[in-house]
């Protein structure tokens, strides 16, 4: 058996919706400078329909480019977007009907987990069967009621008849039911009387916020068979090449999960995409100091252009609250990112006092409708071929486009990265800016704002690279109590519990250090705090697990190429925008009483829900679900009134209303 | 602002009380609607001219809306709340 010492080369793989991606890196030479040094072999190939041919194309590439033994690759990472992307494009091939069982005897009836938290088509695709069982904690930890056995005995005959295969079970404050494990015990029962049905349970995908993590629990669970189909089409692939070397899939967090597990939680790996480019990046640059400065990363493709920060510990800045996924909230760590509609293939228009640039964009129809491709359509790209920047098309092809108009393009695609590199900084020092992507070429290479702007070398596979310098990574997200220990005593133990998480995820013992550590208490609860710390290492090679096991349980389920395709085609419009300036509330005179009253629609809603939250200032709690329990009053055809005090008689009867 | 002369009977004071802990995990229901019903039974009255919130702000916001919905009260909302927070003033000043 080889020495793990000579393991010292991996394969990062980045499998988008156009191009798979692949880099192979001497791992060894990861403080190499410059960094480039490390990549052996770079390559870009289709991505093809079924997985398995293009991520194979790839590996095949680098492995004869670089000519390194297949024995000396100590692991391959893949990192891809497709499973969010299934969720994004409501794609009804990759997403299956859910079953969602609620535990709480006395809460939630009024808010249903799917209209109005869910866009219509995902809704329709999502949405199987909804059921309510007595159980439920109360946030000391207590029950607010037993678990009915009996009522979930009931609800998977239901699912059953109706032949849904994917459950998800949520209860009230579930992620600290460390004692009665309600949610455990409802897994065990539909595992016994559904054994091919797949199940979620809440507490092992997301932390409290009830419809946050019920939201993300559906959207693992939707997407989990073709999770678990794609995985092994990756498995597959390296076995056709005989590459024996463990596989893993890259987190949102840019750490790596071995790939079996990956493809239970699909949704750890929805940001994933954004976070390889972003560390990859970060890699790239010449100047490649884990511990200097932030660093600004901009990621230009056909149609946007995605910023984010690299923080000096050398991970991705963090969204600062919920995120939304598809248009559904959940409460999941992501990068943050701040996007803006500017690409390769953004429309150019000349209007008569100034041009514009985007949103609009033709997309991967580059090479079709683009002027230096032959089009009629004047694109970022072709002015960024006319100006000299670029080499791509025929430039005579543009060669009559006057200075000016060139001149007034880049200057507004320079305006629109400096307000969008304002968005992100937190102070007014500039900061490095790297840029990668394709379309990267329409950019300028100075930016205020920017101390620096680099496009690095092989910026054009920073996410294949991204993914190959992950690392193995602990988190820990626990609610402690401080009635027997102190609050640094808490924390202390939230950063050991993350190293051992790590050492036994895989990394070297050596290499494990804290990247992050929050400790929040709990609002008007004593004695109670919320402690987070993540530890991150290298990969330890001698310890990481053969392929041949993970093959085996990936084959225990279904087979990865038959699926039957029930197209749903999306809307789309999903709802009607609404012209905010021209908006005019319902008011009217009540012809019985004679009285102005203000009539409330679903705008006014959304408008009122958003300005209360502000004004409570976070304390006062958000009315979310109470405006989504009014909108369902307003679509059931009620009414909610207005009206102004001085409408009053004097002597009226006043009650309190909440 | 000017005040509005009006005499009213204040009838009752309150709102929900609690942690946003509590309510981010047990969604919004129709409490308020009940105690409304039970204290109107025991203050022995069938009917009120109006609704006014404890806070134009916060997760009891809405509460009046609910309160006042032809699903069950349909009384009108006064816009105006029993805290008076929100007597919004700036002063600005030129810096130059």
């Amino acid at each position: 058996m080889p020495d793990a010492r000579n393991k010292k080369y991996r394969i990062g793989i980045d499998v988008g919706g156009t191009n798979t991606d692949a880099v192979l890196l001497d791992f060894n030479a990861y403080s190499a400078s410059p960094p480039t040094h490390s990549i052996l072999a770079a390559h870009k190939t289709p991505t093809t329909a079924n997985v398995t041919n293009g991520i194979q194309t790839s590996l095949k590439l680098v492995l004869e480019t670089s000519r390194i033994p297949k024995d000396q690759i100590s692991c391959v990472v893949v990192g891809t977007t497709s499973f969010i992307n299934a969720v994004v494009e409501q794609d009804a091939r990759r997403l299956d009907k859910v079953a969602v069982l609620r535990l709480s005897k006395s809460f939630l009836r009024d808010v249903p987990p799917f209209p109005y938290y869910f866009p219509p088509t995902l809704e329709r695709i999502c949405n199987g069967y909804v059921g309510y069982v007595d159980g439920g904690l109360a946030i000391d930890g207590s029950e607010e009621a037993a678990l009915n056995e009996k009522q979930v005995e009931f609800h998977c005959d239901e699912i059953r008849r109706m032949g849904i295969k994917s459950v998800v079970v949520v209860g009230v404050f579930s992620p600290i039911d460390e004692v009665f494990g309600q949610e455990g015990r409802v897994e065990e029962i539909i595992r016994k009387r559904l054994p091919n049905v797949n199940v979620v349970c809440s507490h092992r995908v997301a932390n409290i916020g009830f419809k946050e993590r019920e939201n993300a629990s559906i959207l693992n669970a939707t997407i989990l068979r073709h999770a678990r189909r794609t995985v092994k089409g990756y498995v597959a692939a390296l076995k056709a090449l005989d590459l024996s070397c463990p596989l893993y899939l890259t987190q949102n967090d840019g750490t790596i999960a071995e790939c079996s597990e990956a493809a239970e939680f699909p949704i750890r790996t929805f940001s994933s995409g954004a976070t390889n480019s972003m560390r990859g990046a970060a890699y790239l640059r010449e100047s490649y100091d884990e511990h200097s400065v932030p660093t600004i990363v901009i990621d230009i493709g056909g149609t946007t252009t995605d910023v984010g920060v690299i923080e000096k510990t050398g991970f991705p800045r963090q969204a600062p609250a919920y995120v939304s996924v598809a248009g559904v909230t959940v409460n999941y760590s992501m990068p943050l990112i701040h996007s803006v509609g500017l690409g390769g293939g953004s429309i150019v228009r000349l209007q008569k006092s100034h041009v514009t640039v985007g949103p609009d964009s033709v997309g991967h129809q580059l090479e079709k409708l683009s002027r230096v491709f032959g089009g009629s359509t004047l694109t970022a790209t072709d002015i960024s071929v006319a100006s000299g920047n670029s080499l791509v098309g025929s430039k005579e092809l543009v060669q009559d486009l006057p200075s000016d108009v060139m001149s007034n393009v880049q200057t507004r695609i320079q305006a629109l990265l400096e307000a969008a590199i304002d968005v992100v900084k937190t102070s007014p020092e500039p900061l490095p800016v790297l840029m990668v992507g394709g379309g990267s070429i329409v950019a300028p290479l100075t930016i205020r704002g920017a101390s620096v702007v680099e496009r690095p070398p092989y910026h054009d596979v920073a996410n294949a690279v991204g993914a190959a310098i992950s690392k193995v990574g602990g988190t820990v997200d626990i609610v402690q109590s401080t009635s027997s220990q102190s609050e640094r005593a808490a924390i202390g133990h939230a950063k050991q519990l993350a190293i051992d998480r790590a050492i036994k995820a895989g990394a070297k013992a050596t290499t494990v250090s804290i990247v992050n550590v929050e400790s929040i208490p709990l609002q008007y609860v004593s004695n109670q705090v919320r402690t987070l710390a993540k530890a991150t290492g290298d990969l330890d090679e001698i310890v990481s697990t053969s392929i041949q096991d993970t093959s085996v349980r990936a084959g225990s389920l279904e087979d990865a190429e038959t699926e039957d395709a029930e197209t749903c085609v999306p809307s789309s419009v999903e709802e009607a925008e609404m012209d905010l300036g021209s908006y005019k509330p319902n008011v009217l005179i009540n012809v019985k009483s004679g009285i102005t009253e203000w009539h409330i629609s679903e705008l006014d809603l959304k408008f009122l829900a958003l300005g209360m939250y502000v004004l409570g200032c976070g304390g006062g709690g958000n009315p979310s679900s109470t405006e989504v329990l009014l909108r369902g009053h307003l679509r059931d055809g009620h009414r909610m009134r207005v009206i102004d005090a001085s409408s009053l008689d004097s002597g009226a009867n006043v009650y309190w209303g909440g | 602002m000017t005040a509005t002369n009006f005499e009213v009977v204040l009838t009752m004071l309150g709102g929900h009380m609690g942690s946003p802990a509590v309510s981010v995990e047990r969604l919004a229901s129709t409490e308020t609607v009940e105690a409304v019903r039970v204290l109107m039974e025991y203050l022995q009255q069938d009917s009120f001219d109006a609704l006014m919130g404890l806070e134009i702000g916060g997760g009891n916001g809405l509460e009046p809306f609910l309160v006042g919905s032809s699903k069950y009260f349909d009384s009108p909302v006064i816009d105006a709340d029993w805290m008076d927070k929100f007597t919004l003033s700036f002063v600005l000043e030129d810096k130059i």
